[in-house]
């Protein structure tokens, strides 16, 4: 087996193994922190509410705002919460919320860019106005708008920033899938009679997926903090379903009283998880880029 | 130039073609027996590349006609049907092999994407079919599943001389198709192009900078110059006595028995 740098990291095999492809990431170490820490968020997300210690949503008001007890390493909440429990069931909804306005946008973001850059013409022209129209107006502004005529809750906000990051994605998207339609395998698969259809979606939109996930993943981030800000307004995420967001603003009470788990522990996580997804987002992108 | 008794894979007559102020290709007009091999030499820039996207359907000609097996050809096709058929009609090999091929397909993938499309064939017969086109180039199980990223560059062009030949095509144009292969690579797929030409009697249009190229596969030669063709005739002859100056000073950058691969100039290659 022979290796070389750049692109081709291995000649003579055919299938890397697992490992050679993590190690051909090149992600440095703050990659894999992020990376490390994405995984846990993951595991949080899916597993969370079955790891709680206690069931989340049981009141007792004797205790509330108490501090640590054995059992419960982080206190109780306003309500007499386990605090750790819940984090730990928050996690679903804060992270839910930011996969779907990244799953929606991507998709929006992918459909309307790999057509325009393929067709050009009048296409691109629109496409491009809607997305410089839409790069205008700020992903929070439009969400709580969106609650404004919508109503509270997850939706409206969900939709909403799907729509406000999917120019950010689409831009990108757009001029990556616009280098591909330049190269000559392009060209090769019109002449051998392929449809447009099956070369835009089987063809080119394969070849920007490396582009789409890594801005996916960076969009994540700031997707998670502006839907924590709307559910810390109260617009977003309802009481008494667990979300960090939510967390972070009941919490309040807390910090006062000198018992500031509740808050602390949510605005943590949040924290690190929206770092951990835009530092491996960009990292991602330096990545592709640097092919 | 040879009138055409035996049928005709291609008439080039009167094309033209004009990009803004200046004459791409002009008053070009050629033909190619069937089973025969013609090959159009030039530098870059002489306009042999336009005429291969006008007969490709690729681009529309400003005046002048195409025709392929005898049927007028001279637009682009406009619907799906139409290119489809095009396809069948006529198919090209590109300069470069890292481009012309999708980097995340497999070359079994690549020429079965192309059976579906153009021969009606069960799913055994398909696969049956991509090992015969394999065998044809000289490509194994191995590397025909394997992607474009784990092939040499003569190993990526056969994957797509073996995709042109899946349309059926019964004419390829070769757009300087070995150009950017290693001097023993290019013998190599120099072979196999005519071993391809004698088992399958497809018709070849070499386009090529390169003489000695030229000389090992084509019969008749076209010269071109600026857009238009100076010069005409049998390879052997025009490589043998060149009338033509710019003939002359091609001829003179060819491979000869004191000749040495350091000295050649690229200048050409693009």
């Amino acid at each position: 087996m022979t290796t070389t740098t750049g692109y081709q990291a291995i000649t003579l095999r055919e299938k890397p193994t697992v490992v050679h492809r993590i190690r051909g990431l090149e992600l440095g170490v703050t990659g894999w922190i992020a990376v490390v820490l994405v995984v846990v968020f993951t595991i949080m997300a899916i597993a969370g509410p079955a790891l709680a210690p206690h069931d989340p949503y049981t009141q007792d008001l004797l205790r509330a705002n108490n501090p640590p007890a054995p059992g419960y390493p982080l206190g109780f909440d306003y309500e007499g919460r386990d605090i750790l429990s819940r984090v730990l069931a928050g996690a679903r909804t804060s992270l839910l919320g930011p996969l779907l306005v990244v799953i929606l946008g991507a998709a929006l973001a992918t459909l309307l860019a790999v057509t325009a850059a393929w067709a050009r013409g009048w296409w691109d022209a629109s496409v491009n106005v809607v997305f410089d129209f839409l790069l205008a107006f700020p992903g929070l502004l439009l969400a709580v708008l969106s609650v404004a005529v919508f109503g509270k809750g997850l939706v409206a906000p969900v939709v909403a920033l799907a729509i406000a990051y999917m120019p950010a994605m689409g831009r990108i998207v757009r001029s990556g899938a616009r280098s591909e339609t330049s190269m000559d395998y392009v060209t090769a698969l019109r002449a051998l009679g392929v449809p447009a259809r099956l070369i835009v979606f089987r063809h080119l939109v394969p070849n920007v997926t490396p582009l789409i996930i890594a801005q996916a993943t960076t969009l994540f981030g700031f997707a998670l903090l502006d839907l924590s800000a709307i559910s810390f307004l109260g617009l977003g995420v309802q009481e008494p379903q667990p979300d960090w967001g939510l967390m972070v603003n009941t919490g309040a009470a807390g910090v006062l009283l000198g018992h500031p788990a509740e808050s602390l522990s949510a605005g943590t996580c949040l924290a690190l998880a929206a770092c951990a997804f835009t530092v491996l987002g960009l990292r991602l992108s330096r990545r592709i880029e640097g092919r | 130039m040879p009138e055409q008794t035996p049928p005709s894979a291609v008439v080039v007559d009167g094309l033209e073609r004009v990009f803004g102020d200046t004459r791409a290709v002009a008053d070009v007009s050629f033909s190619v027996v069937r089973g025969a091999a013609l090959g159009i030499v030039g530098e870059s820039g002489s306009g042999k590349t336009t005429v291969a996207r006008m007969l490709m359907g690729l681009l529309r000609p400003t005046s002048g006609s195409i025709q392929l097996a005898g049927v007028d050809r001279s637009a682009p096709p406009r619907t799906e049907g139409e290119r489809r058929e095009r396809a069948r009609e006529i198919q090209m090999v590109f300069q470069d092999p890292y481009g012309s091929l999708d980097r995340r397909q497999t070359a079994s993938a690549a020429l079965t994407e192309v059976l579906r499309l153009h021969a009606n064939l069960s799913r055994q017969q398909r696969d049956e079919r991509v090992r015969e086109l394999g065998d044809l180039v000289g490509l194994d199980k191995r590397r025909l599943d394997s992607l474009p990223r784990a092939l040499s560059g003569g190993e990526r062009q056969r994957v797509a001389i073996a995709r042109a030949l899946a349309t059926g095509a019964p004419t390829i144009i070769l757009d300087e198709a070995v150009a950017a292969l290693d001097v023993s690579i290019q013998a190599q797929v120099l072979n196999v192009l005519r071993q391809i030409r004698e088992a399958t009697g497809v018709t070849y249009l070499l386009i090529s900078h390169d003489l000695a190229v030229v000389r090992y596969l084509v019969d008749d030669v076209v010269v071109m110059k600026a857009g238009a063709i100076v010069e005409r005739g049998t390879a052997a002859q025009v490589l043998a006595s060149p009338e033509h100056a710019y003939t002359q000073q091609l001829r003179d950058s060819v491979p000869r028995p004191n000749w040495r691969p350091a000295r050649r100039t690229r200048e050409g290659a693009a």
